[in-house]
């Protein structure tokens, strides 16, 4: 079965370049647009993997509520998270550790780059 | 044994002794060998109510009335053994026999026997055969007997123990009267006949011989008595028989001696008087005693008499001596005057300081002058250089002329005498100028000068220098000056020395101070001085110019009173620290200026602080610059991140599509697309570029120039709107505007974009169409107003609040509007720079409008410079900042 992969971000431009990225490999895509839509993907189809955009304006929660929703939560913990987001300052990389992240990509980022660390997450 | 025992046994009553008798049934004892005869008899006694006891044998019979004593015998005389007579011996020789009958029973009829039955003390005899009736009626009247005589005897023995307890009582009672101490008692009866009497006074009152018995005597009472007294104790007798009052006396003399009788009545047990009792006492000692009292009395008043008088004398001397008190108490006074005097002087020179002390130093002089009775009163000061001097202070009697104006800028050598002398000796009494020794011919030619008798002089010191002296004169020799006056004038001098030398002092530190003042009054610096806990004490009139306080209504306050109450602890801390701060001072408007402010503490000689001055400078302005400067700062870091992040997003598409078009094959369709979105993001990001310069250049107002022209607003929209009818094919535009408006101060280019942003925000989010309304308004006498309504999507109350704050958009997961996210914010900052307002009114899903107005240029103004750089709003609200 294919591993599950979730895409969150507010705009369509980076879904479907995160999308594209990640056509080739054996994955199945889902993709939220908010926080609150990502909390209930997240928790119905259980992805492998999400990779989070952080600033998502219009939606009351952002990318790092969701982490620690998602960390916090016994059931949903073992999720592995990408943080994709535009804010690349140290502080925000800590505090998107610090929700429980486990991996931190900046944008503009490399998709050979994100490709490899999404298979190096899924395929061990 | 059960004898009874008269003696020991409880007196019985006689009634209930005969009763008790007669409640007993008789007993019997039959002594007969014989059971029918015993049987026979049982039977006759048992029926007249007897208790039979039956007894065969003599020894037996003595037996049972040894232990049961019957109230009857009845004896067979013939019996075996020892035969009837002598049983009837043997009972008669027990104790209480003699009264229990013994009825002999013999058939026996012979005298001798019955001689020998009474010899053996038989009651009675009896010949059997029994004759029934005979023998009942014998034996019943002999029982009878039997009681009646045991009753007899029982009372008898009462009788006799109540008639010894009489005796008994009587005796004591007679003992008593007779021997009734230094008195006599008479008990009399009705007939006034004495019934007894009594006392050992009984003798010398009646020369009888002692205690006569009255059965014996019948005497009349008043016969006990002196002859003279007969009469009264007669009728004071009867009138106790009379019984009306329970009480008389009755007084005598007799022989020398004084007696009192006092008459009582005696009452039976009904309260009726049968008799009187007058008691004698002789009451000579108590009347002795009374006199002697009396005596004793007299002699007390005579006494306390004598006291009195005494009393008296020692009161007229102690008059003499309270005379010499008074001489004393006079002395005192002048004394507690003199000592007055010194407090007085000594508390106004204290007191007054130096302001008042010429005068304090004047009325002192006037005191002590009268006070002694003098002329003139004088202080005499030495230049500081001791070489000259003054007459500072005179006070003349009206005897005198006043000298003072003559007696200034005098060379001190000229009383070298006088000088010298004070080195050995403080105080200079002059008796008489001609008495001066020779080498004060000076000093004697200054008194004859001042027409001087006599004078006192003493030296005032300070700090074991002179620094002049005080004088006192008389205009006559030999005057007679208080005895104190010279300690007084010492302690005088002394005082006068201390505040004059003050004064000096402080004349000179006033001085200093005055130059140091005319300084700080000239400078540009608050300058003010506190004592240790900040209440200001001085303030330079540069106060007024820095804080708009006058220094007047300056000092007395509390410093930190004017201190932010946020700095009040660091202008504390800075105080005792550093000595310089930076801080917000209230000023007399109310409104607050920052001021640099140096100080610095005073210290007493001590090392205890006294005091802080301050110099406090104006640094508004500096602090305003350095304050817009920070916040600058802060608002291009915050920009810069913000617009860096916001640059990430396109650049994201940018990078990423072209790295994959660069690494993977697909087909030319997708290439093509993913080619055309790279170029969408790349003209974004350029559009992005441009907003971001223009914001940062609209946001730090000073390098923004507004190319202020007078404008025709409602013409410049009405055109704006027709270029976008053109581009916008699904949307119904309407225009209302004002006709003749009046024109608007305002940058065209600016505005223009204003209007442009509103109409295109209308278009984008009413995607599917609709009217937009575009109106120019006059909503008050100094606005136009421009508003543009759709009839999209509307907002949220949420939505709106965010709405004019940078890179917010209402909808920003809808691609499908595209935009910055910076249109709003640069219209408001447009606005705003203008002085005019910008809003919005929204209903969620019906649509928003927009609005924003502009300043109407006033017509008289028009002369106004078009291009004025900056709008007078702005100069107004940067300087209320």
């Amino acid at each position: 079965m294919n591993k599950k992969i979730l895409i969150v971000d507010d705009q369509a431009a980076v879904r479907e370049l995160v999308s594209v990225t990640l056509e080739i490999g054996p994955y199945e895509i889902m993709m939220a647009e908010n926080g609150e839509q990502a909390l209930a993907m997240a928790r119905n189809v259980m992805p492998d993997l999400i990779l989070l955009d952080v600033q998502m304006p219009g939606s009351s929660l952002d990318g790092v509520g969701v982490c620690r929703a998602l960390k916090s939560d016994p059931n949903t913990q073992q999720i592995h998270i990408i943080m994709l987001t535009a804010k690349g300052q140290d502080w925000d990389r800590q505090i998107g550790f610090e929700a429980g992240a486990n991996g931190y990509f900046v944008k503009p980022f490399s998709p050979l780059e994100l490709m490899e660390e999404v298979s190096k997450v899924l395929d061990n | 044994m059960t004898t009874p025992d008269n003696s020991t046994a409880p007196t019985p009553n006689l009634n209930s002794l005969m009763a008790d008798e007669s409640a007993l049934s008789p007993r019997v004892l039959i002594v007969d060998d014989d059971g029918d005869i015993r049987r026979l008899i049982r039977v006759i006694l048992e029926r007249d109510g007897c208790i039979v006891s039956e007894i065969e044998n003599g020894a037996d019979a003595l037996e049972e009335f040894r232990t049961n004593t019957p109230d009857l015998v009845l004896l067979d005389y013939l019996l075996p053994g020892m035969n009837g007579g002598d049983v009837c011996r043997l009972l008669r020789e027990m104790p209480d026999s003699e009264n229990v009958p013994i009825i002999m029973l013999t058939a026996l009829d012979d005298p001798k026997t019955i001689e020998a039955c009474f010899a053996a003390g038989a009651t009675d005899f009896i010949t059997k055969p029994i004759h029934r009736v005979v023998f009942r009626h014998r034996v019943r009247k002999l029982i009878q007997l039997k009681k009646t005589q045991d009753r007899l005897l029982s009372q008898t023995q009462v009788l006799r123990q109540m008639h010894g307890e009489l005796m008994q009582s009587r005796k004591l009672y007679r003992t008593l009267v007779e021997k009734l101490p230094n008195g006599a008692v008479f008990l009399f009866d009705q007939y006034m006949h004495v019934s007894i009497c009594g006392g050992e006074l009984l003798p010398t009152l009646s020369n009888r011989s002692r205690t006569v018995s009255a059965a014996e005597d019948q005497t009349a009472l008043e016969d006990y008595f002196p002859v003279h007294t007969r009469g009264g104790i007669r009728s004071f007798s009867e009138a106790a028989l009379h019984g009306q009052s329970a009480r008389f006396t009755y007084e005598f003399n007799h022989e020398g001696r004084s007696y009192i009788a006092h008459a009582y009545p005696v009452r039976d047990e009904s309260g009726v008087v049968f008799a009187g009792v007058v008691i004698v006492q002789d009451i000579t000692d108590m009347k002795h005693a009374e006199q002697l009292l009396r005596d004793n009395q007299q002699q007390l008043e005579q006494l306390v008499e004598q006291r009195t008088e005494e009393l008296r004398q020692a009161n007229q001397s102690l008059q003499w001596e309270v005379k010499g008190r008074q001489q004393v108490q006079i002395e005192l006074q002048y004394r507690m005057q003199v000592e007055r005097l010194i407090s007085s002087i000594s508390t106004r020179l204290l007191s007054e300081g130096t302001i008042e002390l010429e005068n304090s130093i004047q009325t002192a002089l006037q005191a002590v002058g009268e006070f002694a009775d003098a002329d003139r009163c004088y202080v005499f000061q030495l230049s500081g250089d001791g070489l000259l001097l003054f007459n500072r202070f005179e006070w003349t009697s009206g005897a005198v002329e006043p000298q003072i104006h003559l007696w200034q800028s005098i060379p001190a050598a000229l009383f070298r005498w006088l000088i010298n002398s004070f080195s050995q000796n403080r105080v200079m009494v002059i008796d008489h100028p001609e008495r001066l020794p020779f080498d004060a011919a000076a000093e004697a030619k200054f008194m004859d000068k001042r027409t001087v008798g006599s004078s006192i002089i003493v030296a005032m010191t300070f700090e074991d220098k002179l620094t002049g002296f005080l004088g006192i004169d008389s205009i006559y020799p030999d005057f007679n000056w208080p005895d104190n006056l010279p300690t007084l004038l010492k302690i005088v001098a002394e005082l006068f020395a201390t505040a004059l030398e003050h004064k000096r002092t402080e004349e000179a530190l006033r001085s200093s101070e005055k130059k140091l003042r005319q300084i700080t009054d000239t400078m540009l610096d608050a300058v003010y001085q506190t004592d240790a806990h900040g209440v200001i004490e001085y303030a330079s009139p540069s106060c007024w110019q820095v804080f708009g306080y006058r220094p007047e209504d300056f000092v007395q306050t509390l410093i930190y009173s004017y201190v932010h109450p946020d700095d009040v602890d660091m202008v504390r801390k800075a105080i005792q620290t550093t000595g310089s701060a930076e801080y917000r001072f209230r000023c007399a408007d109310g409104g607050y200026i920052w001021v640099e402010t140096l100080t610095n503490l005073l210290f007493d000689s001590n090392d205890g602080v006294e005091g802080i001055v301050f110099a406090s400078r104006n640094i508004t302005e500096r602090k305003q610059a350095e304050h817009e400067l920070e916040e600058l700062n802060r608002l291009k870091t915050e920009f810069l991140s913000t617009a860096a992040h916001e640059l990430r997003t396109p650049l994201t598409s940018i990078r990423g599509f072209s790295e994959i078009l660069i690494t993977r094959q697909m087909a030319p369709e997708r290439q093509q697309h993913y080619l055309k979105m790279v170029n969408e993001q790349a003209t974004n990001l350029g559009k992005l570029i441009d907003d971001l310069l223009d914001i940062s250049r609209l946001e730090a107002k000073r390098g923004m120039t507004l190319m202020l022209d007078r404008l025709d607003l409602v013409n410049l929209v009405r055109t704006l709107t027709h270029t976008f009818i053109e581009a916008a094919s699904k949307h119904k535009f309407t225009f209302e505007g004002l006709s003749a408006a009046p024109s608007v101060l305002g940058d065209q280019m600016r505005l223009s974009q204003v209007v442009q942003n509103l109409l295109s925000n209308a278009v984008k989010y009413s995607p599917n169409g609709g009217e937009v309304n575009i109106t120019v308004t006059q909503p008050d006498e100094g606005h136009l107003q421009v508003s543009v309504s759709d009839q999209g999507m509307g907002m949220t109350p949420e939505q709106m609040q965010h709405l004019f704050e940078k890179f917010y958009r209402a909808d920003a997961s809808n691609t499908a509007i595209g935009g910055t996210g910076l249109g709003l914010s640069i219209s408001k900052l447009i606005v705003e720079l203008h002085g005019g307002e910008i809003g919005v009114t929204s209903d969620y899903g019906n649509g928003s409008t927009f609005y924003f107005t502009v300043p109407i240029v006033a017509e008289l103004n028009n002369s106004e410079p078009a291009n004025n750089p900056t709008n007078p709003a702005l100069i107004g609200k940067v300087n209320r900042q």
